[in-house]
């Protein structure tokens, strides 16, 4: 739960009110960030992973409140399950992560809940397409005369995710025999909870947070081979305590946290694996992270990050004798930043150094150095414009599926070596002040370049089994740009942009030159709001999505080109200020969306439709206390 | 371990597909001659896409180098091409290249070979993942095809429960289904199809479980194709101690089958009894048989097989993930002898074989970084790049065109 450190390293932050508003997904929220490429399987609960500047969802760091998700057994982290209706805001660090986020060669995203500092209470619900609904309550209590807090949430997620699509049968050469289908077996059902409780001893805040999910769904499969009867069930908790102390120059803080997981996957007929199975999976991994930062002179500060973790494995499958192994995995690492101010030339230097180590049973332990460099010029803040630039390396470890397989498809590669990544980035923002009161103009224009070596990539040796390896390289570079506007107190102007090029270093002649698969090249999120707001803080707003996926490839071999496609989506919402039921003040929120509406029909992975027009709407009703 | 997830890539034949039959055909190739018509098809993949080169093996140079790939057509929720397309058995009637799209996709593709255009496509998925396995032409213009799955899908119509032997029209529509399923509903899993001069047509029958935990004795059924679209099995033959019995060859004199064996989901092992290549008679009896467990071989044996000059029937004894690699060997049954013919740099490369003219074996090698299609002849290997357009490692080759000159007979 450790804040970031301070450094250089700019963020993307999506605010909650686009977390909440109706169909909001972690698919969709994420497109809108410059520079995240996503994929999407389809509907709630079918999978969505995303990665940051062509780099794989593996080499990006995912936090829940400061507790790391990502898992040393390389199970893929489905970021639909991130609690969004507990989200305060979800913040996106491209390429570099600032103290405290550092070690991705992506980047990091982490998303921060709500913290329990008003006495509230919130009931919202939302209903759309394909069987979905959504319930959430929320409830908080802030001591007024002590810095005491606790809320409590839950929801409720419901989605039958049987929407249309159009079966082209594999015959593309041959028109006028597309039938559609409507998508099966691909039920979701799902619970979350949250408690969040904040105090203080003498220096010392102390806060708590405890997640949980609950869930059961379905695993329709690929569309061409639908699996009817695969269904998937996952039981997580997470839990985190923090003490962030502050004396003088000194700030401290120790963070320890518990994740405990659960899931089972049912597959019968191995309708997806073509072996039957039913497999348990648990993960267990405590971990703690110690962070501190002191200003050793008016000049010169120095941060300090170290985060140890014990993880553990275990896969059964009741239906494949043998199957039953367990597996460890204890990782630490330790950074340590000296931030420098140059005060005559406006500069601040971050240079930054890392050692982190892991070590499994089956393995011998390895280490790695990774260094960072940030500089940040502030000559002209004072007009608005930061000038920001990083280059550093870092590395990925290769995970334990990828070094000893699952026992069935993947095989054991025991030789991998770690993902080695180069990385260099510079932006510029321009937040112009001296505009009218109420008006927002927020500019950022960014630019990278990325040189990963040692690149683990599945290769498949038959249409079923695939053995990890490293593949020579990749070359990655990329533009991105991103506009926040709020103009005539009437308008609001939101865009992205991302132009990435990426080029495969494999030495293979089906690949060696050829762009990654599934990486756009290019990328634009833009919305237009109209919104009026009356006196007493009622607003009502009107707004129009545009979502452009520029082309890119599905296939290592760069032989089938993925089309461009566009997407437009619209909505209204209104914020009614009203007298409180209970408290002396509540608000109303009313949203409807219509997504999708010109029904374009896309994939962003072969043979995994995604959802075409849809609509949604949103009420939620906040009640404040005194 | 290693042997169970090469015989599961295998057996259940979504990777590696033999070559038969290439004498067998008594159709005849029209058209106008081209150089990419003559000759044997490659199918180039890496599992996820797939390009269709054509090469001449005789003269050994490549005659179409990217015939249609998987990004011909514009993708939709499929593509053009999945990573599991196969080619026949037997050369198509007319001479198109004949593309079985098989996992998941269940559609067939015929291809002009010198326009290079599609010139019809069927779906004989209707909503389900069927397998197809082979597929060949028989009287009236119509066609025979294998579907290894089952439909699990509630509500299947008749002609779309799989596992059976598919009669299709001219158009693409299908005529008539013979279920390969057992009285008590064991799946039979119909595979490769070798077309008789009597009319008969052979079908390999897997026999694997649904959830391929349960094996029994492969088999070959022989199956009469009526003249007012009916089916209908005449004989099934089991070959005791055989599991997942594949591919078929003949040289117009003798027939061969070839059964890799089968993988115990439970045990994670591999029946060693279960593999080996049988000869059989014009009634498909079993006259000898090699096994994989025979110290000449020392392996599972692959599902390809080929008929090579001399009555000698070339298989691939699989490579292993403990370092043992590829094999293509020469069995001579009468003097039951067996000769390596070419030994690969690496296991899992050499997936499918076929034979010249000459008589020689030809199969593609698919390392990926050289990935090439070689033929052995009595001076040596000789390889070419076949698939250098895409650089997709050669998975299978097969004749397209009958070679009326071939020389196999013994």
């Amino acid at each position: 739960m450790r804040d970031p450190g301070a450094g250089t390293t700019p963020s993307y932050s999506v605010p909650r009110a686009l977390l909440t508003e109706p169909g909001a997904s972690a698919s969709s929220v994420l497109r809108r960030v410059p520079g995240v490429w996503v994929l999407d399987l389809g509907g709630q609960g079918a999978g969505t992973q995303a990665g940051i500047r062509g780099a794989a969802a593996a080499q990006v760091r995912l936090y829940l409140d400061g507790i790391v998700l990502d898992q040393a057994d390389g199970a893929a982290l489905d970021l639909s399950e991130l609690p969004l209706f507990d989200g305060q805001r979800l913040d996106i660090w491209r390429s570099h992560a600032p103290l405290g986020r550092e070690g991705g060669i992506g980047g990091a995203v982490e998303l921060r809940s709500r913290r329990p500092d008003d006495s509230e209470a919130e009931a919202a619900f939302e209903a759309g397409a394909f069987g979905l609904f959504k319930l959430g309550v929320r409830g908080s209590y802030a001591a007024p005369k002590h810095p005491v807090g606790v809320s409590l949430s839950a929801e409720l997620l419901r989605s039958d995710g049987d929407f249309p699509w159009t079966d082209d049968g594999g015959t593309l050469f041959s028109g006028g025999d597309d039938t559609r289908r409507h998508r099966t077996n691909a039920d979701l059902r799902r619970v979350t909870g949250l408690v969040s409780v904040r105090g203080e001893a003498g220096p010392c805040e102390l806060s708590l947070v405890a997640h949980a999910l609950a869930q059961e769904q379905g695993l329709p499969g690929p569309a061409a081979a639908p699996a009817a009867s695969a269904r998937y069930e996952r039981t997580t908790q997470l839990t985190g305590l923090r003490a962030a102390c502050a004396r003088g120059p000194w700030r401290f803080d120790v963070s320890p946290s518990l994740r405990w997981q659960r899931s089972e996957s049912d597959d019968p007929y191995g309708e997806l694996t073509l072996v039957p199975s039913l497999a348990r999976r648990d993960a267990l991994a405590p971990a703690l992270d110690i962070g501190g930062r002191v200003a050793l002179l008016a000049w010169l500060d120095l941060g300090l990050h170290g985060e140890v973790r014990h993880e553990r494995y275990r896969l059964r499958d009741a239906r494949r004798a043998g199957v039953d192994r367990t597996q460890d995995r204890t990782s630490a690492a330790a950074a340590a930043e000296l931030p420098v101010a140059i005060a005559p030339l406006h500069i601040r230097l971050v240079p930054r150094v890392r050692v982190e180590r892991w070590e499994a049973a089956a393995d011998d332990p390895r280490a790695a150095l990774t260094w960072q460099a940030a500089a940040e010029w502030t000559g002209l803040a004072t007009h608005g414009l930061h000038v920001q630039a990083s280059v550093g390396t870092a590395i990925r470890a290769p995970s334990l599926f990828e070094l000893h397989g699952d026992g069935a498809t993947i095989l054991a590669a025991t030789h991998l070596a770690a993902e080695r990544a180069l990385t260099g980035s510079a932006s510029i923002r321009y937040a112009p002040t001296g505009l009218p009161a109420g008006w927002l103009v927020d500019l950022e224009l960014s630019a990278f370049a990325s040189r990963v070596d040692d690149l683990i990539r599945l290769r498949r040796n038959s249409l079923w089994s695939a053995v990890a390896e490293n593949i020579a390289g990749a070359r990655l570079r990329g533009v991105e740009w991103s506009l926040r506007a709020d103009l005539f107190h009437h308008l609001r102007l939101r865009w992205s942009h991302t132009s990435l090029a990426t080029e495969s270093r494999s030495g293979e002649a089906a690949t060696d030159g050829k762009q990654l698969p599934l990486r756009p090249n290019q990328a634009d999120q833009a919305r237009v709001e109209g919104y009026h707001a009356f006196a007493g803080g009622t607003e009502m707003r009107a707004f129009a999505d545009l979502d452009h996926v520029g082309g890119n490839t599905y296939d290592a071999a760069a032989l089938i080109e993925a089309p461009a496609r566009v997407t437009v989506s619209a909505g209204v919402g209104a914020r009614v200020a009203l007298h409180g039921v209970i408290g002396p003040s509540a608000s109303l929120d009313l949203g409807v969306g219509l997504h999708n509406i010109l029904d374009h029909h896309a994939v962003d992975l072969v043979g995994y439709p995604l959802p075409g027009r849809a609509w949604s709407v949103r009420v939620a009703w906040l009640e404040r206390f005194p | 371990m290693s042997n169970y997830l090469r015989i599961l890539s295998c057996c259940l034949a979504v990777a590696t597909t033999s070559s038969a039959c290439d004498a067998s055909s008594d159709t005849k190739a029209g058209g106008v001659a081209t150089a990419a018509e003559a000759g044997m098809a490659v199918v180039c993949s890496d599992y996820a896409s797939t390009a269709i080169a054509v090469l001449d093996p005789e003269a050994l140079r490549v005659t179409a180098p990217l015939l249609i790939h998987s990004g011909s057509a514009s993708p939709g929720v499929l593509v053009a091409l999945s990573g599991d397309v196969t080619l026949p058995t037997a050369p198509a009637l007319g001479g198109p290249v004949l593309l079985l799209d098989r996992y998941p996709n269940g559609v067939v593709t015929w291809v002009d070979p010198v326009s290079a255009t599609v010139i019809r496509q069927v779906d004989l998925g209707a909503g389900f993942a069927p397998n197809i396995r082979d597929m060949v032409a028989t009287h009236g213009a119509r066609w025979l095809v294998t579907r290894a799955n089952p439909n699990r899908q509630p509500g299947a119509k008749p002609l779309d429960r799989g596992d059976d032997v598919l009669l299709i029209g001219a158009d693409g529509s299908s005529l008539a289904s013979l279920s390969a399923t057992e009285l008590d509903g064991f799946p039979g899993r119909p595979d490769r199809l070798l077309a008789r001069p009597n009319g008969e047509v052979w079908v390999s029958l897997n026999r694997a479980s649904l959830d391929y935990t349960e094996w029994l004795d492969g088999m070959v059924g022989r199956v009469r194709v009526g003249e007012g679209s009916t089916l209908q099995w005449l004989e099934r033959i089991a070959y005791p101690d055989t599991r997942c019995c594949g591919g078929l060859a003949t040289d117009g004199v003798r027939n061969a089958l070839a059964c890799p064996g089968s993988f115990d989901t439970a045990a994670r092992t591999v029946d060693p009894t279960g593999s080996a290549v049988l000869l059989l008679d014009d009634n498909a009896k079993e006259t000898a048989r090699l096994v994989g467990s025979d110290p000449r071989v020392g392996a599972a044996i692959g599902q390809d097989i080929a008929m090579l000059a001399g009555g000698r029937v070339a298989l691939v004894a699989l490579g292993d993930f403990d370092g043992a690699v590829d094999r293509v060997l020469a069995w001579h049954p009468i003097a039951d002898t067996v000769v390596e013919l070419y030994r690969a740099s690496a296991p899992f490369i050499i997936g499918s074989l076929a034979t010249n003219v000459l008589g020689e074996v030809v199969f593609p090698v698919a390392d990926p970084a050289k990935p090439e299609v070689c033929v052995v002849d009595s001076s040596g290997t000789a390889c070419i790049p076949a698939c250098a357009a895409t650089g997709l490692p050669p998975r299978q080759v097969r004749r397209i065109t009958r070679a009326d000159n071939i020389e196999l007979r013994p």
